[in-house]
C-alpha cells in the first residue's frame, strides 16, 4: 500500500510593484512644538490607510474634547464624526513603524526634550509611534471608548476614538499617475482632520484643523522579482524619499494571511513584512 | 527487537528533528554598512569591509520584502528590497512522499504482523509467534523511520517559503554609491515646501585637512530641495550635467594667483531636475566645507548655467560639449575673500 499524499501549495510568490506614498500637512511640519502651545495632536497611520490621532494635552489644565464637533473629512468630501456610536472601526493594519527620531516626544513633556526644545531620540518616557509599533497603538493614557465628550487631564493624552482609513494611503490598488512633490491643490488624496476642545469645561470651544494630503505617491513595477530595482528606482526619481515627516512604502504581493484548504488545513501566515512606515505628523496650537 | 525499545527510539528521533527553517542570503555592500531586518530593528549586523558580507538567515515562517541599510556616517535606515527566487523545495517535498510512504508500508505490516502473532500464540506456537513479533516490530520501526521524515516535512510545508514556493536570490546588494548624498543624509527641513535656503555673501572654506565627512553646513548653501515649486514641466537638466569634471585651478586675490591646483575635480550630482549639488575636491580634498547647491538653467548657446541662489557671484557655465568653467568670487578663507576659478572637462 503506498500512500498518495497531495502537496498542493499556495502557489508562486508575485509581487507585483514597489509603492512609495510621502504625506504632508499643507504647512511645514515644526522642528519643535512652541512652548505656549495648549494642544497638539499627532497623526499616525498604518498601511491600510487607517488614521490614529492621538490628542495631548499640554496645560496644567483640564482639556475638554468634544467628540460631536470633531470630524474627518475624507477625500471624496464626505464629514464623519468621531462621536457616532453607529459606527465602529476596528484597526486591521498594524502601526508598524520605523520612527527613531521623528517622532516628537510627546509623552516626555516633562523631559529635557519636551517643549520647546529640540526633537531627539527618544527619552524614556511612553512615547506613541516608538520604533516598531506593532498592532495595537501605544499611548499615555486609556483608550477612550466611544463618549461624545472626553477629558484630559494635565499633561495627559487619549487617543481619538476611531480610526478612520482614509482611502488612497497604503492602498496597494491605489492607480494613479505617478507624482512627485505636488503641491496641495495638484494632490489627488487630500484629507482634513477638525478636532474641537475647550479649557473651561465646555463653555468655549476652539478648533484645531489639519489639512493633509499625498505629496508623492510613485509606483514602480518588479521585474523578473528584482524588487531592489524597484527601490533603488524609487530612490533615483526622488532622491529626498527618507527626508519626509511621514511616507511609507507599500509591496502588493499575492500572500494571503489565510489560506484556503492547502493540504487539507487552513493556513495562516501572518509574518509579512511587506510594508515600511515611517513617522508621523503632528499639528499643535 | 522489543516494541517499547522501538517507541523509544522513533520519540527520541522525533524530538531531534527541527520543525522550522530559515531562508539564508548573503549581504554585500560598503564597508561599515549595517544591515537590519525589518523584524529586528534593534540588533544590526555590519559589513566589515568592500569585499565582506553579512550572512541573513529569515524564517521560512516569514515572507521579508526588503533589509533596512544603514551605511557607515549616514543617520537613516535606508530599506533596500529583497530580491526573491521561486523555490519549489522539492527536498522537503520528496521527504514529505518518501516519509509517507515508508510509514504507510511500515503500518501495514506491522497490522499484519500483528494480527498473525496473535494468531500464532492463540494456537501455542511460540515460535510462529515471535516470528510475526519480528516482524511487526520491524514494520513498527518503519512506521516510526517513516514519521520522523514525513513530519518534520509536513509541518515546513506550512511555511509561508514552502507554501509560496519561494527563497531569496543568495546574493544580495546594497548599492550605496547609488545613492544619493540626499537620500543619505536626510536633514532638510520637511512638510510642504518653502524657500529655507539661506543667504550667505560667500561660502566658508575649511583649512586643507583630510579625512572630514562633508555635512551639509547649515550656514551655507543649503543640499536640500529649497526651491518653490513650479507647476511647468521643465526638462531634466539636472540628468545631463551631472557626473566628475576634471581639470585645473587657481586661487586669486584680485588679479594675482594665491594657488595653483593641478588636480581638481568637480562633481556634479543630481538633487532634481533642476537642482545639483556641487563638490569641488582639490588634490583629493572636499575644498568646501559643505556642497553647494546650484540651480541649473539652460543658456542661449545650449549650454547650462549654475546660478546660486542670494550669491550671483558664483557661477557655473558648463558647455554643450562638457567643458565646465568655475568660477566663484566669493571664497572666504579664515574671513579673507578670494576668487576661486576651476575649468575642467567632463570625465
Amino acid at each position: 500500500m503506498i500512500m498518495t499524499c497531495g502537496c498542493s501549495t499556495s502557489g508562486k510568490l508575485s509581487v507585483s510593484s514597489v509603492a512609495y506614498q510621502s504625506l504632508r500637512t499643507d504647512f511645514a511640519q515644526p522642528q519643535s512644538i512652541a512652548k505656549d502651545a495648549k494642544i497638539a495632536v499627532e497623526y499616525f497611520f498604518n498601511s491600510k490607510g487607517e488614521m490614529q490621532p492621538v490628542v495631548y494635552n499640554l496645560t496644567s489644565e483640564i482639556l475638554v474634547l468634544d467628540q460631536t464637533k470633531s470630524f474627518v473629512i475624507m477625500p471624496d468630501g464626505s464629514s464623519l464624526s468621531y462621536y457616532d456610536p453607529t459606527i465602529r472601526t476596528s484597526t486591521t493594519g498594524t502601526y508598524s513603524s520605523e520612527t527613531s527620531g521623528a517622532t516628537f516626544n510627546l509623552g516626555g513633556i516633562t523631559n529635557a526634550l519636551g517643549i520647546g526644545g529640540a526633537l531627539g531620540v527618544l527619552a524614556n518616557a511612553t512615547n506613541v509611534g516608538s520604533s516598531h509599533t506593532d498592532g495595537i497603538m501605544r499611548q499615555n493614557t486609556v483608550s477612550v471608548t466611544d463618549q461624545p465628550h472626553v477629558y484630559i487631564g494635565p499633561k495627559g493624552s487619549v487617543a481619538m476614538s476611531k480610526a478612520y482609513k482614509i482611502n488612497g494611503i497604503g492602498d496597494a490598488s491605489y492607480i494613479g499617475r505617478n507624482v512627485i512633490d505636488v503641491a496641495p491643490s495638484a494632490s489627488t488624496v487630500r484629507f482634513s482632520v477638525c478636532v474641537s476642545y475647550s479649557f473651561d469645561d465646555g463653555k468655549h470651544y476652539e478648533k484645531l484643523v489639519t489639512n493633509f494630503y499625498i505629496s508623492s505617491n510613485i509606483s514602480v513595477p518588479v521585474i523578473d522579482r528584482k524588487v531592489s530595482k524597484a527601490f533603488y528606482n524609487i530612490y533615483e526619481q526622488k532622491p529626498d524619499a527618507l527626508a519626509e515627516n511621514m511616507y511609507l512604502f507599500v509591496l502588493p504581493n499575492n500572500i494571503k494571511g489565510v489560506t484556503t484548504d492547502v493540504m487539507g488545513e487552513f493556513l495562516v501566515h501572518s509574518n509579512i513584512y511587506d510594508t515600511y512606515i515611517y513617522g508621523s505628523l503632528i499639528d499643535f496650537q | 527487537m522489543r516494541l517499547k525499545n522501538i517507541i523509544l527510539i522513533i520519540c527520541a528521533l522525533l524530538s531531534l528533528t527541527g520543525c522550522s527553517t530559515a531562508e539564508k542570503f548573503s549581504v554585500y555592500g560598503s564597508g561599515g554598512t549595517k544591515i537590519y531586518t525589518p523584524y529586528n530593528t534593534v540588533t544590526s549586523q555590519s559589513i566589515a569591509s568592500q569585499s565582506d558580507k553579512v550572512d541573513i538567515a529569515v524564517p521560512s515562517d516569514m515572507y521579508c520584502g526588503f533589509i533596512l541599510a544603514q551605511p557607515s556616517g549616514c543617520n537613516v535606515k535606508i530599506p533596500i528590497g529583497l530580491d526573491y527566487k521561486i523555490s519549489r523545495h522539492t527536498g522537503t517535498k520528496a521527504a514529505l512522499y518518501a516519509g509517507g510512504t515508508v510509514a504507510s508500508v511500515g503500518i501495514g505490516v506491522t497490522m499484519i504482523g500483528t494480527i498473525a502473532m496473535i494468531a500464532a500464540k492463540c494456537n501455542g506456537d511460540d515460535e510462529e509467534s515471535d516470528r510475526f513479533g519480528l516482524i511487526t516490530g520491524i514494520g513498527a520501526a518503519a512506521a516510526g523511520v517513516g514519521a520522523c521524515i514525513g513530519a518534520p516535512s509536513q509541518s515546513r510545508l506550512r511555511q509561508t517559503a514552502y507554501d509560496y514556493n519561494f527563497g531569496y536570490e543568495k546574493q544580495q546588494r546594497v548599492e550605496i554609491p547609488r545613492l544619493s548624498f540626499t537620500l543619505l543624509n536626510p536633514n532638510k527641513p520637511k512638510g510642504y515646501m518653502e524657500q529655507t535656503q539661506a543667504g550667505n555673501e560667500s561660502s566658508s572654506r575649511r583649512k586643507a585637512s583630510s579625512g572630514k565627512d562633508v555635512k551639509p553646513d547649515s550656514k551655507s548653501n543649503n543640499i536640500s530641495v529649497s526651491s518653490s515649486k513650479v507647476n511647468k514641466n521643465r526638462s531634466d537638466y539636472s540628468k545631463k550635467i551631472e557626473g566628475t569634471y576634471i581639470g585645473t585651478g587657481s586661487l586669486l586675490t584680485g588679479a594675482n594667483v594665491d594657488e595653483n591646483y593641478t588636480d581638481v575635480n568637480v562633481i556634479i550630482k543630481r538633487i532634481d531636475r533642476n537642482h545639483v549639488s556641487v563638490n569641488v575636491i582639490e588634490s583629493g580634498e572636499e575644498y568646501f566645507e559643505a556642497p553647494l547647491l546650484y540651480e541649473v538653467v539652460a543658456n542661449k548657446n545650449n549650454g547650462f548655467n549654475l546660478v546660486m541662489d542670494k550669491l550671483p557671484d558664483a557661477v557655473i557655465r558648463i558647455s554643450k560639449d562638457g567643458k565646465l568653467h568655475f568660477n566663484h568670487k566669493k571664497v572666504n578663507i579664515d574671513n579673507v575673500i578670494y576668487t576661486l576659478d576651476i575649468k575642467a572637462k567632463k570625465r
